[in-house]
């Protein structure tokens, strides 16, 4: 959900503040009749799914500030999450599509870091903490989590690199809505991305995600 | 609080404010009214240089005249209005009543454009001072349609209160950035008073290489903006002053128009070495180490970052610019203050 914000607030910030509903949401409907078709019938108009799908976004949102406000963690199903993350594709291919590869190394991947810092736990901001414990109990977690079945984290000289494989949402490196997409940019690689520059105070960059069927490695650059 | 203002010349009733718009209006209603009369007569004994007050059961006035004139400006406050605050806002208002140029006892009119000019900057005033209600909805106004401000708060200084706050995404926002950014404002008057200026300032901006955060003071309201990636700093200043109702962002002073009095260096030790102009007070190196370690801390919670230039905008009746500056391949943090 962090993710689905940041990536509004620098939509937002670049395009304008209607990029959701003039740019994103007609892409989005695209990507979940890709990745979910058997939950869209071919009878249903696009201009139902848009309102549908913006519907299911706004709800959504309420139900993780409400979780949040409770201190309760909130509860998605696989089909809730698999929407959410056909819907993020609407972002990426927006951005891709606009904004061009120089704004998305430049600026995006940044801001997205900087932004998603403001989510993280508060153990992943702690300056007390060395960053390779940090990494480490992030990629614990995403394995114990379920979401990925192998992770793990190599902190270079000039770069850091997270991997992980048997990945939840791997399936869709498969479908051509996907390998269609120039520039990817794997969730993963960007909360990673987020733990660094939370933690080094620089500019950070998603410098690459490699896509394979199972997972993603990616490499992240701090400035 | 401030309920009505009242512009009198030789027992004339000049300009009329009310906070009930419609009663502002009718100056019939006014001229008759038993009130007008019973003020025209006190007003025609207020000496020139004493604020004088009565008070009634619910309400109170204050009286106070301009300098140049003989016109008598009047102030109806709430009874709860405090009045230190009341003082002040009369004070300003009669700064806008000189200024406005007002049409002398000889029976021109105001004209309406004037009147609404006039009440534009009473409200402002009235808001800064007193106002609470319709705050959340001003800030929402001003900053949801931009789309270069994505952080932003508005703090009471007197209780210390938010009064309200925006973040896009809503994650952006936390209430450490408020408690680090009141234990800054602390710091920078006391800073500011052992170098000797003035510590009411009027705002500040720190900035790193990509991010800028602005404040500004507005009567008892202190506004922290912060602004997306790469925003222009004077766009970020513009959006902290118009959020205290503050009209002054276009007369900003810039550094590059003041003389530099005082450089010197200071290192993380604390050890302060001296460049140039008048040197700091021997005092002064653990206030701008604490104001250095207060500055990071502050822009760390909005924006992650280490900053890079810290300035703050001191003394309306003698204006100084305060600089706090680090430089790439320099240990120590440069420290400037110059005057205009």
């Amino acid at each position: 959900m962090g993710i689905l914000d940041a990536y509004e607030a620098v939509g937002i910030e670049l395009i304008g503040a209607n990029v959701l509903d003039e740019h994103v949401l007609p892409r989005m409907v695209y990507y979940v009749k890709e990745f979910l078709p058997e939950i869209f019938s071919d009878r249903t108009d696009n201009e139902s799914l848009t309102s549908e799908l913006k519907t299911f976004l706004e709800d959504l949102s309420s139900r993780v500030h409400k979780s949040q406000s409770s201190g309760a963690g909130a509860q998605f199903t696989m089909e809730e999450i698999w929407k959410l993350r056909a819907a993020i594709f609407g972002y990426e291919s927006v951005f891709i599509d606009i904004l061009g590869d120089t704004a998305i190394k430049d600026y995006v991947f940044i801001r997205m870091a900087d932004i998603l810092a403001s989510y993280l736990p508060s153990s992943l901001v702690d300056p007390g903490i060395p960053l390779n414990e940090k990494l480490q109990a992030y990629v614990d977690y995403i394995r114990e989590s379920g979401f990925v079945e192998y992770a793990r984290v190599k902190i270079g000289k000039n770069e850091i690199v997270v991997a992980a494989n048997k990945c939840e949402f791997a399936q869709i490196h498969d479908s051509e809505a996907y390998t269609n997409l120039n520039v990817r940019f794997c969730p993963w690689g960007m909360i990673a991305s987020a733990i660094v520059a939370g933690h080094q105070g620089s500019e950070t960059v998603l410098k690459s995600s490699i896509f394979t069927t199972r997972g993603s490695v990616s490499e992240i650059e701090p400035r | 609080m401030l309920k009505e203002v009242f512009v009198i010349e030789e027992g004339v009733l000049q300009y009329h404010y009310s906070e009930d718009q419609a009663a502002d209006d009718n100056d019939q209603a006014v001229l008759s009214s038993g009130l007008l009369s019973a003020i025209r007569d006190f007003s025609a004994h207020a000496r020139s240089d004493v604020l004088q007050s009565f008070s009634t059961e619910n309400e109170y006035f204050l009286f106070t005249v301009c300098d140049a004139s003989r016109r008598i400006i009047v102030g109806v406050f709430d009874r709860r209005a405090p009045q230190q605050v009341a003082r002040e806002s009369l004070e300003r208002i009669k700064m806008i009543v000189q200024e406005a140029n007002l049409p002398d006892e000889t029976g021109e009119m105001i004209s309406q454009e004037r009147k609404l000019e006039l009440r534009t900057k009473i409200e402002r005033i009235a808001t800064q001072l007193f106002g609470r209600d319709g705050l959340v909805k001003y800030i929402e106004e001003i900053l949801s349609n931009r789309t270069d401000i994505p952080l932003a708060f508005l703090v009471d200084s007197n209780d210390k209160s938010v009064l309200a706050h925006f973040a896009r995404p809503r994650q952006l926002y936390n209430e450490s950035q408020v408690r680090e950014f009141l234990l800054l404002h602390s710091t920078i008057q006391t800073t500011l008073t052992k170098l000797g200026l003035d510590m009411n300032y009027l705002s500040f901006t720190v900035q790193s290489s990509d991010y800028t955060v602005s404040s500004c003071r507005g009567g008892r309201l202190l506004s922290v903006a912060s602004g997306a990636m790469r925003t222009q700093t004077r766009n970020v200043e513009a959006a902290s002053f118009e959020m205290c109702y503050d009209s002054d962002s276009g007369q900003v002073l810039n550094v590059e128009q003041a003389k530099m009095v005082s450089k010197s260096i200071i290192f993380e030790n604390g050890i302060i070495k001296y460049e140039k102009g008048e040197e700091l007070p021997s005092i002064a190196r653990i206030f701008l180490s604490t104001l250095i370690n207060n500055i990071d801390s502050f822009f760390k919670a909005i924006n992650k970052r280490k900053f890079s230039t810290f300035e703050v905008r001191t003394g309306r009746e003698s204006p100084a610019v305060l600089v706090i500056r680090r430089e790439e391949k320099s240990t120590g943090t440069m420290v400037e203050i110059y005057h205009f």
